[in-house]
């Protein structure tokens, strides 16, 4: 596929959704991403990326704590203080297979998103089924406009990293949102 | 290619199918392998269909490269339930 020069997203169903392919545990995976811009950290489901049963998630999941990669305990604004509480004591107690509240990071890993390619640190968790998401923590390199597009009357995500601001990107903005290049 | 809107019953393991015309196809597991990213679509072929993740789920993946999961979960479809993430 030939890589673009910025990230352009659509609005559906009130999210921004993006065509994704990862590199992971020896697979390529290719799959719809959200762009989360409430997201903190980035949260990869293992599960709901390769449709796996659980014992298998579970098996990646102990190679993920044998590997010694790094982890942290991730939560959504519903998970209760009991539930965090526990985890904490899971966590202090060395039972990390226990913890579904994990995501294990995998450094430096090379993501197209709908042919924008960029590498990032990439946050798996092996037990839970929700969105794959894309969020602040790879967003914030990204200089992005979200808005209405002039052009098509479509409300756009339209982004490119911060440190390869280019031409074409550029002219995205300004045929969408009507910005003038500073260039 | 099968491109049209798909039921569960127009699908067997071995299709070449889009993502896109598994949409109306709910609460399935169903996975493709040796998968392309084509425009806003991605295609590949069918290598499981299941109501659950079970050892032949598992086989179609560790068998197979270019994995597209797709699973669409018809309550998050007619609104019943978001995610707060």
């Amino acid at each position: 596929m030939m890589s673009k020069g910025y990230l352009i997203s659509t609005l559906e169903n009130n999210c921004f959704y993006v065509k994704a392919e990862i590199c992971l545990h020896g697979k390529t995976i290719k799959n719809r991403f959200k762009l989360d811009t409430g997201c903190s950290y980035s949260t990869v489901p293992y599960r709901v990326l390769y449709n796996v049963s659980y014992n298998t998630s579970l098996r990646y999941k102990q190679l993920a704590i044998d590997s010694k990669l790094a982890f942290q305990r991730s939560y959504g604004v519903s998970d209760t203080d009991e539930v965090k509480a526990r985890d904490k004591n899971l966590v202090k107690d060395n039972r990390l297979l226990e913890c579904t509240a994990l995501k294990f990071t995998h450094k430096d890993i090379p993501i197209t998103l709908n042919g924008y390619r960029i590498r990032h640190d990439i946050a798996v968790n092996y037990d839970r089924t929700s969105n794959i998401l894309i969020g602040m923590d790879i967003l914030k390199d990204f200089d992005f406009h979200c808005g209405e597009s002039e052009w098509n009357g479509e409300y756009l995500f339209l982004g490119c990293l911060k440190e390869k601001i280019n031409a074409e990107y550029l002219n995205e903005l300004h045929k969408h949102f009507g910005y003038i290049s500073p260039l | 290619m099968k491109s049209a809107k798909l039921r569960l019953e127009d699908i067997r393991v071995g299709d070449i199918v889009s993502e896109n015309s598994l949409s109306g196809i709910y609460n399935v597991y169903i996975t493709l392998v040796d998968s392309k990213i084509v425009g806003e679509d991605i295609v590949g072929r069918i290598a499981y269909i299941g109501r659950d993740l079970n050892e032949e789920a598992d086989r179609a993946v560790a068998e197979n490269d270019n994995i597209c999961a797709i699973y669409n979960d018809i309550d998050e479809v007619e609104g019943e339930v978001t995610y707060d993430e």
